[in-house]
């Protein structure tokens, strides 16, 4: 009698124990940003006052070191950067998409005026910014930048850097600078048309010898970092492409040989070529697989996985016989141009994929005219001064994803 | 006047009257610190047949009368005194009477309880391991003290592994067949239940096994040989669990029938403030029922049921940065504040039956026989946040960190004052978590889902989730026992085992935080080869739609059989006790997977090949007793075992591959032994040898050097483990004793192991090279523990102690790439690269206060208090271990060079002060 009932208080408490689960409620949506009150500038205004000594920007600012070799001697002459001590915002709407890893770490917004990048440094950025979202930064204390033509809103710069700002890639600043709209709210930019006979004429330069291009009545540099199309434009398959890759893979080959002792086969001859956006990690780590190592060179691949019957060597023999893998150790993945010009004329246009994009294994296709959506910048490799132009400089166009190539 | 005559006479009959009965043995228990007679005292007798026991009555006597002719042992033991022991000789037909015993004080040593303080688990390097094998209230002087006071610092005796303890159940091995590992959590809070134990902590072989290098433990759960009546106890520590309240009771319910259950409630709260680490909480209910039926007097049949379902949060090491940052050595990375609460991100979580039955029959005086069969089943996980193509969570992520931004004061500066101020930057920031699910309302477009093309998807994608990594077995574990008394000089124990085991491997969606569902792609494979089968899980199921509940991201089952046949003689010669014995067996296991892997399809589906390890061992020592009271012993054992399943496969969660060349390991140990046992005075002298070869290891991490995630493959680690221990136990004078105990070792690699190092989403094989740590030091244990005490036993049955602590020659636990030649080559600092971090050694003084008294002849209650760490050392490392990875430096003009230093190590500190109170009734 006592026992049952003893068994009956001992399967009662087993029961009872465990129900007991503690569940969490979920947290509350944050609100979106609410602008009532806040300063709002445009960006052109923003841009504008990195030049005027008299407006509410103070502290201009250098970086210091300084790079001898084919590029200028002096950072100054390709870094501005300032400090906003201001409290004012900017906004715009999202055109940049790092979801495809093309935008790695970095966020661009366009207002009604202009466009601009902000060095956010985190990544998945479209977690928390939708294309085509309204994203307000308050920049008092973050730096305005002036980088190889290119404006960036960011961090202040490294110690010894060659760069003008930083990336704002400390977890509490994202929190206090950059404000997310309304997610509900979301109303992509429309693309302005250009085209490349208009990106060449006009330049002059300002006080500080860098270049202006003139384009209709919006100056130049306004029409940098904003969302434009750019249509019937050939692949330039000449020497220039390969030119981009082919010292990439002279380097990659050669550290590789002098970690392993491995021989290098006489210059490669590449008669055909498979195109990719970009060199993945994986595919530029695998560079060093190609038949070009061995005796007898006819194709070079460097695609691996997708494409059905392309041999891809992986192992090739050392001078001591044993065969070795061709990995080569620390390459990271790599960006690479590719060249389209628009018909008779001299500009090209170079279509820019950082080797993280999830698209950079996808094949280009080399014939035919194409049109791009993209966001266009200016890459200034070479000081430009009044009267002594040396080269133009490079308008690059970054693509969010593959749908920014329209086939006709 | 009256009253004394009385008392007298009774006790002059009662004394006659015992010795009426024709007893063949007797004797009287006195308290030697009071004079006065000892009640409630256990004395027990056994052979390797038998076992009687009994209790002293109010005069302290004891008496048995159904022995039988031969050699037995005898043991007394009651709460508060050290034990007595000595073998008896018992002849037919005539009477032994022992006379006075007397029983010295020695430290309540209330080992149960405190296996489980010292339980918490923690994680270290990849893979977590579980508390100490062998925490039974050991007869040993030296075990005794060791395992008591040394837990605080994780001391493993003579640096072994834990795994390398065997715990048995009624006879049956019970140990976790893939790791190895000791199975107390199945019954953790079960301890008056699991009081009944056989055991040793050195290498002869018992009743129940042969010899095992690291001890063993023989729990034994028969209803009958539980202690009868109540025993309710209530334990309350500072540093684990806050309260743990248990009831067992056990009693003969009908003629021949017993029967007893246990049930015991163990809880902390996460926002506990004595809780030295936050975040970290317990919850368990525990329950045990054992019904046993004994036939004649020759026979019983016991079941067994028991299960110890627990969910706990546990805690993370981190780097000294964050430590000497927040001036806090406990911070623990898991957890955050969601809605206000303590949420840990990384829980354990099981529930794990155990069904035995087992049988006995003593056939004759000479001959006993004993089978059991046990089913183990259940789920056990371990909880963990999983993300997809979105920012780190963890706080303490290296690029959230100040070091990070060596190049930049302002940025250094900003990073700092968060985490000083910013409780979403110390912890996790589940409310950040969160939105970033709800924003995730991009519908998949054109996919193939579940056989379907062209599918949308509409609802959220989460993008952080709570995956629940399960493991769960159903594990049938069936022995059979001979123990043969061939006549008094020999003795022979054997018997057959044979076990098989099924343990699924998968993980399961725990939470989706506020998500609809989860997409079944691996994406790491989807970054390398996008837009190709590669990235499937499973190609059976591509583009599967996970819910909550839902199995996902690998499945596969590891199928493991032991047979084995064992057998050990026992010689008993005069002075001379010695033994030889062996086992031999056979180990085979397969992986069975049930996900076809897109990144390997011809190599992750159905079943790999079966490995197959023949194991065995050779044994052979004894002990001489140079006089009654000083015992000479030795021991010589020689194993070959079996690998684990979980170091032979290099990717067991992505394919079938198996490492090469897999070697069993092999283990050589010795050691000599000097005792002396007195009533007054015990000590133990040791010295140990042990030779381990042919060790092998599987780890995955990402590799910053080849700039992938690669599984490595460790083989032919060899180990030398060479040291002395030392334990006494004396008792001075009036009342207090003196008690030490010191272990010093030199536990050392004697080879350069072989790391094969392969790509986890290729299986190409990186690199085969050597390790070059020969010399290293062994980790996970100070390599110096001493520690002496002394204790007051008052007249009151109060008593009193302190006992100081020294621990040293504690190594970290090496990351096995930063001894490779390439990275030592590419390293900014090669000697700082490879060298081996010693912690720092230190004093922990404990104090401990009790007392225990009989009340109405019927209750026993006791108190103990415990409060360890006095003096609030929080400098004293318990572990630690290097990372991973590996940081590239950068050059003047800022970019990365290759050129290596290894990350920051992480670390284990020992708690500050805190307490451990235990209370006890028994009725």
């Amino acid at each position: 009698m006592k026992t049952i009932s003893k068994l009956c208080l001992f399967a009662i408490a087993m029961l009872a124990f465990p129900a007991c689960n503690d569940k969490f409620d979920n947290p509350n949506r944050y609100q979106p940003f609410d602008p009532t009150g806040k300063t709002i500038i445009t960006i052109a205004d923003l841009k504008k006052s990195l030049w005027t000594r008299d407006n509410f920007l103070t502290n201009v600012w250098v970086t210091t070191a300084i790079r001898e070799g084919e590029y200028v001697t002096a950072y100054e002459e390709i870094a501005h950067a300032s400090i906003i001590l201001q409290d004012v915002y900017i906004q715009g709407r999202v055109i940049s998409d790092d979801r495809e890893g093309n935008f790695y770490r970095s966020l661009c917004i366009q207002d009604e005026t202009t466009g601009i990048t902000v060095k956010l440094g985190r990544n998945g950025l479209y977690n928390f910014y939708e294309l085509g979202q309204t994203v307000y930064v308050k920049c008092q204390n973050l730096v305005l930048g002036f980088y190889r033509g290119m404006y960036e809103l960011g961090a202040y710069p490294d110690e010894e850097t060659y760069y003008a700002t930083s990336y704002i890639d400390v977890p509490t600043l994202f929190s206090e600078h950059v404000f997310a709209g309304d997610p509900n709210d979301l109303q992509p930019i429309q693309p302005r048309e250009i085209s490349m006979s208009q990106m060449a004429r006009n330049i002059t330069y300002d006080i500080y010898g860098n270049a202006e291009i003139h384009f209709d009545s919006l100056r130049y540099d306004m029409l940098l970092g904003t969302l434009v199309k750019v249509v019937d434009l050939k692949h330039d398959s000449t020497d220039r492409f390969l030119g981009n890759l082919y010292p990439i893979y002279k380097d990659i080959v050669g550290s590789r040989a002098r970690r392993t002792g491995m021989e290098i086969k006489p210059e490669l001859q590449p008669k055909d070529v498979i195109l990719t956006w970009a060199l993945s990690a994986v595919d530029a780590q695998n560079l060093g697989s190609q038949k070009a190592i061995e005796a007898d060179t006819s194709k070079v691949v460097f695609l691996r996985g997708n494409i059905p019957n392309q041999e891809v060597v992986t192992h090739a023999l050392d001078v001591k016989g044993n065969s070795v893998l061709l990995f080569i150790p620390s390459t990271m993945a790599l960006s690479v141009s590719h060249y389209y010009s628009q018909m008779g004329y001299r500009t090209p246009l170079v279509v820019r994929t950082s080797g993280y994009a999830r698209f950079a294994g996808q094949l280009v296709p080399k014939d035919g005219n194409r049109d791009f959506v993209g966001i266009i910048g200016i890459y200034s490799d070479r000081r430009l001064r009044a009267g002594n132009m040396v080269r133009y400089p490079d308008f690059q166009l970054l693509l969010r994803d593959l749908n920014d190539v329209i086939i006709p | 006047m009256k009253h004394t005559l009385i008392t007298l006479l009774l006790l002059l009959t009662a004394s006659l009257s015992l010795f009426a009965q024709s007893e063949q043995l007797g004797g009287t228990a006195i308290d030697r610190v009071n004079n006065k007679s000892l009640q409630g005292a256990n004395v027990q007798v056994s052979n390797n047949i038998d076992r009687f026991s009994t209790t002293t009555n109010e005069f302290g006597q004891f008496s048995f009368s159904n022995l039988y002719a031969g050699v037995w042992q005898l043991v007394i033991f009651a709460d508060g005194f050290g034990n007595y022991e000595t073998p008896i000789t018992v002849q037919s037909g005539s009477t032994l009477n022992l006379g006075t015993i007397f029983m010295y004080p020695a430290m309540v040593s209330n080992i149960q309880a405190l296996s489980d303080m010292s339980s918490l688990e923690s994680e270290t390097s990849d893979y977590v391991q579980s508390g100490p094998a062998l925490l039974s209230a050991s007869q040993d002087v030296f075990t005794n003290l060791a395992n008591f006071k040394f837990s605080e610092m994780r001391f493993k005796a003579r640096g072994y592994d834990w795994n390398l303890g065997k715990t048995y159940l009624n006879g049956l091995l019970m140990n976790d067949v893939n790791t190895g590992n000791s199975p107390f959590s199945l019954w953790g809070g079960l301890n008056d239940a699991m009081r009944n134990q056989e055991s040793t902590s050195g290498m002869e072989p018992t009743t129940f096994a042969v010899g095992n290098i690291s001890g063993m433990t023989n729990v034994i759960t028969r209803a009958s040989q539980i202690r009868k009546g109540y025993s309710i106890n209530y334990a309350s520590s500072g540093s684990t669990y806050a309260h743990r309240l248990g009831v067992t009771w056990s009693n003969e319910i009908a003629n021949d029938w017993f029967l007893a259950y246990a049930v015991s409630f163990r809880y902390s709260n996460p926002d506990n403030p004595l809780n030295w680490t936050t975040g970290t909480f317990y919850q368990g209910v525990s329950y045990f029922l054992g019904v046993e039926k004994k036939f004649d007097l020759r026979q019983s049949l016991a079941l067994t049921v028991l299960g110890a379902p627990i969910k706990r949060g546990v805690s993370a090491a981190s780097t000294q940065e964050v430590y000497d940052m927040l001036e806090d050595p406990y911070y623990n990375p898991n957890w955050g504040y969601q809605n206000g609460k303590i949420r840990n991100a990384r829980m354990r979580n099981s529930h794990e039956p155990v069904v035995m039955l087992d049988y006995s029959n003593r056939i004759n005086n000479r001959f006993k026989l004993s089978a059991a069969a046990s089913y183990r089943f259940g789920n056990n996980g371990y909880t963990a946040l999983d993300w997809y193509d979105a920012p780190d969570p963890r706080p303490d992520y290296y690029r959230y960190l100040p070091s990070y931004f060596t190049a930049n004061d302002g940025k250094r500066e900003e990073i700092l004052r968060g985490w000083m101020t910013n409780e979403n930057i110390r912890h996790i920031n589940w409310d950040e978590l969160y939105n970033v699910n709800y924003n995730n309302d991009v519908e998949l477009n054109g996919v193939t889902i579940n056989g379907n093309k062209g599918q949308s998807i509409p609802g959220l994608r989460s993008k952080y989730v709570i995956e629940n990594r399960r493991a769960d077995q159903h594990d049938i574990n069936t022995g059979i026992t001979v123990n043969v008394l061939v006549n008094d000089f020999l003795k022979v124990n054997g018997g057959l085992a044979y076990r098989w085991n099924r343990t699924e491997y998968f993980k399961e969606m725990y939470d989706l935080m506020g998500g609809d569902f989860w997409l079944d792609v691996d994406q790491f494979a989807e970054r390398d080869f996008p837009n190709s089968e590669a990235i499937q899980n499973d190609m059976n199921n591509p583009n599967r739609i996970i819910k909550e509940g839902d199995k996902y991201g690998y499945n596969y089952y590891a199928f493991t059989q032991t047979e084995k046949v064992w057998a050990v003689a026992h010689f008993n010669i005069g002075k001379l006790d010695a033994y030889a014995g062996g086992d031999i067996g056979f180990t085979s296991f397969y992986r069975d997977g049930l996900y076809q892997k897109g990144l390997f399809p011809d190599n992750s589906y159905g079943k790999s090949e079966t490995l197959s390890f023949l194991s065995y061992s050779g044994q052979l020592g004894g002990n001489y007793q140079i006089t009654g009271n000083h015992i000479l012993s030795a021991n010589m054992n020689y194993v070959q075992r079996a690998p684990y399943f979980q170091d032979a496969f290099i990717s067991p969660r992505t394919r079938n591959s198996t490492v090469e060349n897999l070697e069993p390991e092999k283990i050589f140990a010795a050691d000599l032994s000097y005792s002396l046992r007195m009533s007054s005075m015990k000590f133990r002298l040791s010295g140990f040898f042990t030779q381990i070869m042919d060790r092998s290891r599987v780890m995955m991490f990402y590799d910053d050097f080849y700039r992938a995630m690669s599984n490595f493959a460790m083989s032919g680690i060899d180990q030398r483990h060479l040291g002395v221990e030392f334990g006494a136990d004396v008792y001075v004078w009036n009342g207090f004793s003196v008690k030490g105990a010191v272990a010093y070792g030199d536990y050392i690699y004697t080879s350069n192991p072989l790391l094969t190092q392969t790509v986890d989403n290729s299986n190409d094989v990186l690199s085969n090279q050597l390790v070059r740590w020969d010399g290293s030091y062994v980790s996970g244990t100070p390599q110096l523990a001493t520690n002496l005490g002394i204790e007051y036993r008052a007249p009151s049955s109060w008593w009193a102690g302190v006992d100081l602590n020294y621990y040293n020659y504690t190594y970290i636990d090496m990351n096995p790439l930063r001894r490779t030649t390439e990275v030592r080559n590419a390293a900014l600092d090669p000697e700082q690269m490879m060298h081996q971090e010693m912690f720092s050694p230190g004093f922990v003084l404990n104090a401990n206060i009790g007392q225990w008294r009989t009340i109405n002849r019927k209750y026993n209650v006791g108190i103990m208090l415990t409060i360890n760490n006095i003096l609030n050392n929080q400098k004293l490392q318990s572990g630690g271990y290097e990372q991973s990875r590996l940081s590239r430096e950068i050059d003047d003009d800022g970019r990365r060079v290759d050129q290596y230093t290894p990350f920051p190590s992480k670390y284990f500190y020992m708690n500050g002060t805190s307490y451990f109170l235990n209370v006890f009734l028994r009725f």
